[in-house]
């Protein structure tokens, strides 16, 4: 069985080496928490990005203002002037919010500027203990300015704060007269009352406009990408530890600001314990991404569009490490094959009948390769590729009910992962196509090479490839991401995945 | 490993014999009703009728099993094998000399195929006592040997009902007990026969999940084990609901269960998928000993259980080298079977689901697995070994089968096999 995990690897089950994270009960190994952090060696810097693009500023502005309010609630309770010897009654009112910008004004510092249109607030003052004076207090507009950045905690993940105080300057109307209400009062009695105004002012609007802005950069720099775990295939040693970071000191921002994208990077590490069953290659090179090829944004509409670009030699790592830890190869890795015939040995080598029972078959996969993953296009969007250049497929059935080897077929293998966005906004992979290239069919029951029927063999292979990531592996991303967020797209650029999101913002 | 078996017979009855004996009775192509080769293999044409009639000449010579088959030693010399015999869509015993139909058309006319998924058990007098399922009405049938021949009982269908497999049998006080799933409900019972010849059916309590908030299981796998106990009973089934093996154990009326394998005993927390197939048997000393597969690791363990005290450990591995550097995990113990001798020492035979060979553990079985168990190879040149079965007799001597396929793979080799191991193999 399964022990699920709040922080749990996805990236191990984006390796494709079982459909882990949907099987409920197929020895897909277990999740741990790391036992101490990967060394800094281990990590690829860049590997994995999140991406806001310049251009969907502007719609960050209006997802800022739907979040904050469009009309604030201003109130105040009674307050004394003057030495104590006058009161402002409470007053209340409402500030209708004009227009707001938002901009990077340093990397992993957003910037808010809002602006309100015209309002006045019904006020009354007096002395204590006689009636009040109730009077209009016109205001042309205030202007507010919130700065909030993204930074890097000791821990790796990342924490938003304001990265200066608020800003908020009211600007009081000019009344058509001299207000009579303020005559008594004593000097500084108006400011007194101008200071009540602001106070309202800045605690109702600028705490909304600062929690909105702190709220996006969590969804656009979440904490919870920086997870760390181990995933243990099988039982047996071959472990895959993972962990992804902000890297950099406690304090700084992981962000770079570029001419059209803010972008949030993460490096990755990947260790793999080799099991016995796997190849013993050497994993390959940790490769500094360096650059970013632009990807087209997409044109539907987004409240908070990024995207997470994953290059592609970050999912070779992870491919290799799967491998290695035996993610492919275990007993753990048995796949039920569905969608054939019952006879479907004797479709392959019709010399084996009689000795097969009518029962599905199971498959199982013995890599003696590491595989080679590439990303590539497919007519319906992009995919990740793959290919074990040496490698046995096992076909199992049922002899007088009890399980044996039937075909145990050697070759290249290979396939296609195609990311798709499901119905619920998570990710899943889902095997575009599969087979076997030069592959050489023997059965234990003929002892050695057997006659294979190309036709129905390939239907076979096929069926094995599909049972072993069926159901489709999902990317559980509400583990990762801010509640509610969602992909709405998948795209390639260059050597990267780029995966948009949206939501993961609500309204407090 | 060593390759080493002795006193090994063999019997065939292949294709070539039955052609001829159809011949000599007249089957030949002028015959005016049947045509050599029209009648099932073990049947011949009546020269007269020109009906395909049971050849009593079949009789006596060695069935061909194909699938799983139980063997058990009622005296020394004297193992019975006893398996569905596909040609005969029978169930057929065997002795080493002769053969007897017990169910099925080859021992009455009117009988429907039957006879897969048999189990056997042999009474303190030598009396073999036999539990299958009938197609059908899927109804409980049992048989038991005597000295005319078998005599076949069914169980009280208003009792029991329609059954389905697995089914495990044990004899005490000369009484058999069976243990089987009920068609209705899928869940398994002890049947047995009571003094007054009435049959009683206990349901067996199911173990709670192995965790707390956890359901109780709800789907069994393909193998009970049942050992009789003085006053009781102890039932192993696998648990497929959560890959447990699960030990029953009834002490009068009482029953009791635990998990022993694909849990952690202490913590709790799954260990796998383990138990199925398994392998049960009663030590002399009372404790019990439970041989089963570890489907997560792909190996066989061995357990010794007294009270809820459980010492297991691996005894097969799945590793073989594999190319390019790798270990080629073997499809070990997909079928496997277990037999304790009365000096604590116990055998396992299992089928390698890779190779299609099968092998024999003698192991001395304290709890310590100490000294290191001794593997042996069934040496047969390279012909396939499948459903490797065991029995011990009452002095102790370890009895062993399987049915072997030659070199031409061919299915009409299937045959026989049979073996006895030597004394001096004990570890």
């Amino acid at each position: 069985m399964i022990v699920a995990m709040r922080r749990l690897s996805p990236w191990a089950a984006l390796a494709g080496a079982c459909s882990c994270l949907a099987t409920p009960f197929a020895a897909c190994g277990s999740f741990s928490p790391l036992p101490e952090p990967v060394p800094e060696e281990a990590h690829q810097v860049n590997a994995v990005r999140v991406v806001v693009d310049h251009g969907d500023l502007p719609q960050l502005a209006e997802t800022l203002r739907s979040l904050s309010g469009t009309s604030i609630e201003l109130a105040a309770a009674p307050t004394p002037i003057a030495g104590g010897e006058f009161l402002l009654g409470a007053f209340s009112g409402t500030l209708p919010v004009a227009a707001i910008t938002v901009a990077w004004a340093a990397p992993g510092e957003l910037q808010v500027d809002a602006t309100s249109g015209p309002f006045a607030l019904a006020l009354s003052v007096g002395r204590v203990g006689e009636p009040a004076c109730a009077l209009q207090s016109p205001v042309q507009s205030a202007v507010a300015r919130v700065r909030v950045r993204v930074v890097r905690t000791s821990s790796g993940d990342t924490q938003a704060l304001l990265a200066a105080v608020p800003e908020l300057k009211v600007f009081p109307g000019k009344p058509p007269q001299p207000e009579p209400c303020l005559l008594p009062l004593p000097t500084g009695g108006a400011q007194q009352i101008e200071a009540a105004v602001h106070a309202a002012v800045q605690s109702a609007w600028l705490t909304r406009l600062s929690e909105a802005g702190l709220q996006i950069l969590r969804a656009v720099a979440p904490a919870g990408l920086a997870v760390g775990g181990q995933w243990a295939p099988g039982v047996g040693p071959g472990i895959v530890q993972v962990q992804a970071i902000y890297p950099g000191p406690p304090g700084a921002t992981p962000a770079v600001l570029g001419a059209k994208y803010a972008t949030f990077s993460l490096s990755l590490a990947t260790v793999a314990v080799r099991d016995p069953c796997a190849p013993d290659v050497a994993g390959p090179p940790l490769a500094v991404v360096e650059t970013l090829a632009p990807a087209p944004a997409p044109s539907t509409k987004a409240v908070v569009r990024r995207a997470l670009v994953v290059h592609q030699t970050a999912l070779v790592r992870l491919a290799w490490s799967a491998a290695r830890a035996g993610a492919f190869c275990r007993s753990g890795a048995v796949a039920p094959v569905t969608g054939l015939p019952l006879q479907w040995a004797t479709a392959v080598a019709p010399a084996l009948a009689g000795w097969v029972d009518d029962a599905p078959a199971q498959a199982r996969l013995l890599p003696y390769a590491t595989p080679v993953v590439e990303l590539v296009d497919t007519p319906a969007g992009p995919a990740i590729a793959w290919q074990l250049a040496d490698a046995t497929l096992e076909l199992v059935g049922r002899v007088g009910g009890v399980p044996a080897v039937v075909f145990s077929i050697r070759g290249r293998v290979h396939g296609v992962l195609r990311p798709q966005v499901t119905g619920s906004g998570q990710l899943a992979l889902h095997l575009e196509s599969g087979g076997m290239d030069s592959a050489v069919v023997s059965s234990p029951i003929a002892g050695g090479a057997v006659a294979a029927q190309a036709n129905p063999l390939e239907a076979l292979v096929r069926a094995a490839l599909q049972g072993m990531f069926a159901p489709d592996p999902v990317l559980p991303l509400s583990l990762l991401l801010p509640a509610g967020s969602v992909a709405t797209d998948v795209r390639r650029s260059g050597d990267a995945l780029w995966v948009w999101l949206d939501g993961g913002v609500s309204k407090p | 490993m060593a390759r080493v078996l002795v006193a090994q017979r063999q019997r065939e009855l292949g294709l070539l014999a039955s052609f001829v004996l159809a011949w000599f009775a007249g089957c030949s192509p002028a015959a005016p009703h049947c045509e050599a080769g029209a009648c099932p293999d073990g049947y011949t044409c009546e020269a007269g009728t020109g009906l395909c009639k049971p050849a009593d000449a079949a009789v006596g010579q060695t069935p061909r099993f194909f699938g799983r088959f139980a063997l058990v030693a009622p005296s020394v010399g004297h193992a019975l094998a006893v398996g569905y015999w596909p040609e005969r869509q029978s169930l057929a015993a065997f002795d080493g000399k002769a053969t007897s139909f017990v169910a099925g058309p080859a021992a009455a006319a009117a009988d429907p195929p039957m006879g897969r998924d048999v189990a056997a058990a042999v009474a303190g007098d030598g009396t073999v006592h036999l539990a299958w399922i009938r197609p059908g009405d899927e109804s409980l049938q049992t048989a038991r040997s005597s000295s005319i021949g078998w005599k076949v009982a069914a169980v009280d269908a208003k009792a029991l009902g329609a059954v389905v497999a697995p089914v495990a049998i044990a004899v005490t006080e000369d009484r058999p007990i069976v243990a089987v799933r009920r068609a209705s409900t899928g869940l398994p019972v002890v049947v047995e026969r009571q003094p007054d010849g009435a049959w009683s059916v206990d349901a067996v309590p199911l173990p709670p999940g192995p965790r707390k908030g956890t359901a109780a299981p709800a789907q069994f796998g393909r193998s009970f084990s049942l050992v009789a106990l003085s006053g009781g009973v102890a039932l192993t089934l696998y648990d497929a609901t959560y890959g447990d093996l699960v030990l029953s154990v009834r002490n009068g009326d009482a029953w009791g269960s635990q998990r022993i394998a694909g849990v952690d005993l202490s913590s709790g927390q799954d260990d796998g998928d383990a138990g199925d197939p398994n392998a049960l048997a009663l030590a002399s000393d009372g404790a019990l000993v439970a041989a089963w597969r570890d489907a997560s690791r792909g190996e066989i363990r061995l357990a010794r259980i007294a009270g809820a005290k459980v010492q297991a450990q691996t005894v097969v591995s799945n590793i073989a080298p594999g190319p390019a550097g790798t270990a080629s995990p073997q499809w070990v113990g997909t079928a496997l079977t277990m037999a304790l001798r009365p000096d604590g020492r116990a055998a396992v035979a299992w089928f390698n689901g890779s190779s299609w060979r099968a092998g024999l553990l003698l192991q001395r079985q304290t709890g310590a697995f100490a000294p290191p168990s001794q593997k042996l190879a069934l040496d047969a040149g390279s012909g396939l070994q499948l459903w490797p079965s065991l029995a011990i007799d009452p002095d102790g001597g370890v009895h062993i089968a399987w049915i072997e396929v030659g070199r031409s793979r061919a299915l009409s080799s299937a045959r026989l096999m049979t073996a006895t191991v030597g004394p001096g193999l004990w570890p």
